[in-house]
């Protein structure tokens, strides 16, 4: 995957949240604020329109950059700032190998700079589970992305905002788990 | 000489804050910032815009939620020449220590001693 197949997934995950705008919104409504849909397609927008183009890497630090001025909330920060800290270890052609380098430093950085760990019903359940996921499976599947989202529904938050839910926050999948899935399956998509 | 950075979720608690402290501590230079798209909130941007700023070794000072987030980041991602220092002090009382402390010519490192007392 070169630069330009990149940029057309990044613009191509515009589509993506209009489309999944209203689906996000409603597990947001459940469980936190209600602005997860628009944050994720405003940022995703404004991604189509100012990312124009470069290397990988570029692309993925121009992304990660536009993510963290446009999307407001805790979620859009450390989307972008994963993105800036993917860009430092993605090569010019990025393989199946520097794909799982990629998700791990995603992991790390949703983990270090949102204080999260696993089992928190959080973004980060999909996320440090990918990497593994494409080791085993050899790809990242939508299906078996949104397995992994699945498995938050059950979960108990004790981060974020749907922290204050507690018990109630059983019964809905994690609205930023969700949109890893999307966002996830944007970058592994062709690398089978 | 220490530089003082506010980041709030509020514009009238940035300015606030920077009004109260800058009246003991005149010499002191004191960037503060808060809020977003005219409404509550904090920014990356924003506190990059300021950081660009900064002509000293800076103590930054948060409220409460993503501000530390966001604070962490843009301080994670600052190339400029200068010591950046985050406290956990609280943001009024914190930043209003260091810029009378700075103003009567404390050291940083020795700013940063007293607010370590001050946690929030």
């Amino acid at each position: 995957m070169n630069g330009d197949k990149l940029l057309e997934k990044m613009h191509g995950l515009k589509s993506v949240f209009d489309e999944k705008e209203s689906e996000l919104t409603g597990l947001d409504r459940e469980i936190g604020d209600g602005d997860h849909g628009v944050n994720m397609k405003r940022g995703f927008s404004a991604v189509h329109e100012k990312v124009s183009g470069g290397t990988a890497p570029e692309v993925l630090k121009q992304t990660g950059m536009t993510l963290m001025s446009s999307i407001g909330g805790a979620s859009g920060p450390l989307y972008g700032f994963s993105f800036v800290k993917m860009s430092d270890v993605a090569k010019e052609d990025i393989d199946k190998e520097n794909l799982m380098e990629m998700l791990d430093v995603f992991a790390d950085t949703v983990a270090s700079k949102g204080k999260v760990e696993g089992g928190e019903k959080t973004m980060y359940d999909v996320i440090s589970k990918s990497a593994e996921l494409l080791k085993e499976s050899g790809a990242l599947k939508l299906d078996d992305l949104q397995a992994l989202a699945q498995e938050t529904e059950d979960m108990i938050a004790t981060k974020g905002r749907a922290a204050y839910f507690k018990e109630q926050s059983k019964g809905t999948i994690d609205p930023g788990a969700q949109s890893a899935v999307y966002i996830i399956h944007a970058l592994g998509e062709g690398m089978e | 000489m220490t530089e003082i950075l506010i980041i709030s979720h509020s514009k009238d608690i940035a300015e606030g804050t920077r009004a109260l402290i800058s009246q003991m501590a005149k010499d002191t230079v004191i960037q503060a910032s808060g809020g977003m798209d005219g409404g509550i909130g904090t920014s990356v941007d924003q506190i990059n815009d300021m950081l660009d700023q900064v002509q000293e070794d800076t103590i930054c000072f948060y409220d409460i939620g993503s501000s530390k987030m966001n604070l962490e980041m843009a301080v994670e991602m600052y190339d400029g020449n200068h010591t950046l220092h985050i406290s956990e002090a609280p943001i009024v009382e914190g930043s209003f220590l260091a810029a009378v402390e700075n103003s009567v010519g404390t050291e940083t490192t020795q700013i940063l001693e007293k607010l370590q007392e001050m946690k929030k």
